[in-house]
C-alpha cells in the first residue's frame, strides 16, 4: 500500500496550489451565526469547497461541505458569453475563457459519485455541454475517505461507501502519521508523480464506522405509489423552499437568461447567464400558455423523490441519490429522505 | 399542558369541527417538526415544549384556499405561541385567513430554547407569554417577565460607520443561496408570485450575485414593515445562518419609533403602513 507522510502531503499541496487551481474543503464565513439560527446546516463553522492558496487553509476534520462539489462543475451562476459593442460600432461576442487545470482535493466519495448523474446528463447525451465537459476534463479528483458515516449519512443504503474509490482519480485515507494512497486512474497516476510516496508493507486501511443500512423501495413500489395520498401528507409540512435541491450533489436543473447590463463605465452589454434552477419552485414547470402540471406543492415534492429514484435510474441507468444526507440535515421542517424511502419500502403491493 | 392539547385536538377531530390540527411532533431521528393530524387516533403524536420554535401560521394561507374550484375551504386548528398569534392577526387583518376557518389553540409560552438548552435570545426580550388571540388557551400562563426590548442588537449595527455597516451586510448577504426558505417560512410573506422571484422575474435577474440577493432581502424587509411579528422564522430556517431578523427588527424599531410604539399584530386594524383598497375608490383616486 502506498503512503504519504502528513508533512510531505502538505508540501505537495503547497506546490500544487502554485501550478493549478487547488480547490479544497475550507472554512467559510463567520463561526458565529445568527443568534436565532436553528437550521442544523448553519450551526458553527461552515465548510465549502473553495480555491485555496496553500494547505494551511484546508479543513482536514470536516464532515461534509454545506454545498456539494457540483458547484465547481455546474456553478451556481456562470456567464456563458457576453455581447458588447466594439470600437467601430460592430457587435463583438466574447466567449467565457476556460479555466486553468484544477485539482479538487478532499472530495468525499459520495460527492464524486454524484458526478455520475451530472455526467450522464451533461456529458453522455448528444450534444455534450461544452462548459461542463471542459471543467470535467480539466479537473483531477483527489478523494478523502470518510473515517465514519456522519449524522444523516446513508451512502451504504444507496450503493455507495464512505471509502469508495470508484469515482475519484486518487483516494486518500487518513492513517497514523499521514494518508494511505490509492491511485485509481491514469489521470491520478500522472498527478501522483509529484507526490513523495512510500511503499509500506502490510499497511491496513481503517474500517469506517457505518450507519444502519435500510431497504429502499422496489421499482414496483415506486410505480404503485405515484398517486398515493402519502405525498400530500409529507407535503403538508414542506415549505416549498429550495434548500434540498441546492445542497444536492445530483440535482442539475438550470435556467438560462440573457441580461442587459450597464457596466461601471456606462457601456451596455448583454450577458447570457446560466444559474441553478429548482423543481421545488412554483414556476419551474409552467408551460407556455400558463398550464402548470406541477401546480401543487405535493407534486413538486414528489418529483424530487421520483427524479432521484425512478426517472434518473430508468432514463440514464445510474443511481440518482448518493446518500450524502445534506438534504436531511438542512431541511427546516425535517423532511427526511430516509424516512420517506423506508415508508415506501414497507408498503405492501396490491 | 400537552394532555390538554391532545384532548382538545381529539375532540375537534372527532366532532368534525376541524379537518386537521397543526401542531408539533418529534420525528424518527428526534428532531421536532410541524405535525398535521387528521385522525383522532393520531393525537398522541402531538407534543409541545421549548423546542417547538416553528411558526405554524405560515401553513394557514395555503390551507385557506379551496382545493378545487367551488369546494369549501376546510377549517384548520393551529397551535400558536404569542409571536405566532401576532402574525396570525396580521393575516386576519389582511383577509388572508378567514377567522371562521381557523380554530386557534393558544399555548402559554414557556419561551423557546436553543438546541443546547439555553433560552433563545428573542425570547429573553419578549414580554408576552399568552397569545393575544385564541379560541382556547392551553397551559398555565406563566408570569410576564419584566423586560423591554431595547433593540440593542440593531443599535450596535446602526452605530457602525457606513463603510463597515455596508461591508457587514454585503458579507452576510453574500452567503445567501437564494433558496427562499426565509420567505417560505414567513407567515406574512404570502404573495403568490414574489416580486423578487428568481424565475421569470421582470425585476431581478437569475444570477447568484450580491445585487440580486440584496434586492430580495431589502424588498422583503420593506414589505414586512409594520407586519413582521418578529417570530424569527426567517432566521431560524436559513441554511446559511444569516441574521435576517436584524433587518426586520431594524424596520420594526423604526416603525415603533415613528408610530407611537406600534407593534405588528397587536390590533385588529391593518398596519397603517399598508394601503388597503376598500373597493369604493375611483380609479382616478388611486392614481
Amino acid at each position: 500500500m502506498k503512503f504519504i507522510e502528513t508533512q510531505a502531503l502538505h508540501a505537495w499541496l503547497d506546490k500544487l496550489a502554485q501550478e493549478v487551481t487547488l480547490i479544497a474543503p475550507t472554512a467559510v464565513g463567520p463561526e458565529k451565526k445568527a443568534p436565532g439560527s436553528r437550521n442544523p446546516a448553519a450551526q458553527g463553522q461552515q465548510v465549502f469547497y473553495r480555491a485555496v492558496s496553500d494547505s494551511s487553509q484546508i479543513a482536514w476534520d470536516f464532515t461534509r461541505t454545506v454545498i456539494s462539489a457540483r458547484e465547481h462543475f455546474m456553478p451556481k451562476t456562470e456567464t456563458l458569453f457576453t455581447i458588447e459593442t466594439g470600437p467601430d460600432g460592430e457587435t463583438v461576442l466574447h466567449e467565457t475563457k476556460l479555466e486553468r487545470p484544477r485539482v479538487i482535493f478532499g472530495i468525499r466519495p459520495c460527492d464524486a459519485r454524484g458526478l455520475r448523474v451530472l455526467d450522464a446528463v451533461m456529458l453522455e447525451q448528444e450534444p455534450a455541454d461544452v462548459y461542463y465537459a471542459e471543467r470535467r476534463r480539466n479537473t483531477t479528483l483527489v478523494g478523502l475517505s470518510c473515517p465514519q458515516m456522519w449524522e444523516d449519512c446513508f451512502c451504504t443504503s444507496v450503493g455507495g461507501a464512505p471509502n469508495a474509490s470508484d469515482d475519484v482519480d486518487i483516494l486518500l485515507t487518513q492513517v497514523e502519521g499521514g494518508c494511505a494512497v490509492q491511485i485509481v486512474t491514469a489521470k491520478g497516476e500522472e498527478l501522483a508523480t509529484g507526490m513523495d510516496l512510500q511503499e509500506v508493507e502490510g499497511l491496513e486501511l481503517p474500517q469506517p464506522k457505518l450507519n444502519d443500512q435500510f431497504e429502499t423501495p422496489t421499482e414496483q413500489q415506486w410505480l404503485a405509489s405515484f398517486n398515493d395520498v402519502y405525498w400530500q401528507r409529507v407535503g403538508d409540512r414542506c415549505l416549498s423552499c429550495r434548500i434540498c435541491t441546492y445542497v444536492c450533489p445530483t440535482c442539475r436543473c438550470f435556467d438560462v437568461r440573457d441580461e442587459t447590463v450597464v457596466t461601471p463605465t456606462g457601456e451596455r452589454i448583454v450577458r447570457r447567464v446560466r444559474a441553478w434552477d429548482s423543481c421545488q419552485s412554483v414556476n419551474y414547470r409552467v408551460h407556455a400558455g400558463g398550464h402548470n402540471p406541477r401546480a401543487n406543492l405535493e407534486q413538486r415534492l414528489r418529483n424530487r423523490f421520483y427524479c432521484k429514484f425512478h426517472y434518473v435510474p430508468v432514463d440514464y441507468d445510474v443511481a440518482g441519490c448518493v446518500g450524502c444526507g445534506r438534504c436531511v440535515t438542512a431541511c427546516p421542517v425535517n423532511i427526511d429522505i430516509r424516512e420517506v424511502l423506508q415508508d415506501l419500502a414497507r408498503r405492501e403491493l396490491a | 399542558m400537552i394532555e390538554d392539547i391532545r384532548a382538545l385536538a381529539r375532540e375537534l377531530l372527532e366532532k368534525g369541527t376541524v379537518e386537521c390540527v397543526i401542531g408539533y411532533e418529534v420525528g424518527p431521528t428526534g428532531r421536532v417538526r410541524p405535525a398535521f393530524v387528521y385522525e383522532p387516533a393520531d393525537v398522541e403524536r402531538l407534543i409541545f415544549d421549548a423546542r417547538c420554535y416553528h411558526n405554524l401560521v405560515t401553513y394557514l394561507t395555503r390551507r385557506n384556499k379551496p382545493r378545487k374550484k367551488g369546494e369549501e375551504v376546510p377549517t384548520t386548528a393551529v397551535l400558536v405561541k404569542p409571536c405566532d398569534a401576532r402574525s396570525l392577526q396580521v393575516l386576519l387583518n389582511e383577509n388572508q385567513v378567514q377567522r371562521d376557518k381557523v380554530y386557534i389553540i393558544g399555548v402559554a409560552c414557556p419561551g423557546m430554547q436553543n438546541a443546547d438548552g439555553t433560552p433563545e435570545l428573542r425570547c429573553t426580550r419578549c414580554d408576552q407569554r399568552v397569545p393575544l388571540i385564541y379560541d382556547v388557551l392551553c397551559g398555565e400562563p406563566p408570569e410576564v417577565p419584566a423586560v423591554t426590548d431595547t433593540y440593542d442588537d440593531v443599535e450596535r449595527i446602526e452605530a457602525l460607520p457606513l463603510e463597515e455597516r455596508l461591508a457587514y451586510w454585503l458579507g452576510e448577504l453574500d452567503r445567501c443561496i437564494r433558496c427562499y426558505a426565509c420567505r417560505q417560512a414567513c407567515p406574512t410573506c404570502f404573495c403568490s408570485v414574489c416580486e423578487a422571484e428568481r424565475d421569470d422575474s421582470l425585476w431581478v435577474g437569475i444570477a447568484d450575485r450580491i445585487p440580486e440577493k440584496a434586492f430580495f432581502h431589502i424588498i422583503r424587509a420593506f414589505h414586512q414593515a409594520g407586519r413582521c411579528a418578529e417570530c424569527n422564522a426567517c432566521e431560524a430556517v436559513c441554511p446559511m445562518g444569516i441574521p435576517l431578523s436584524l433587518i426586520n427588527r431594524k424596520v420594526a424599531k423604526d416603525v415603533a419609533q415613528m408610530m407611537a410604539g406600534y407593534r405588528a399584530g397587536e390590533s385588529e386594524e391593518p398596519t397603517p403602513l399598508v394601503t388597503m383598497l376598500t373597493g369604493e375608490e375611483a380609479i382616478d383616486e388611486i392614481h
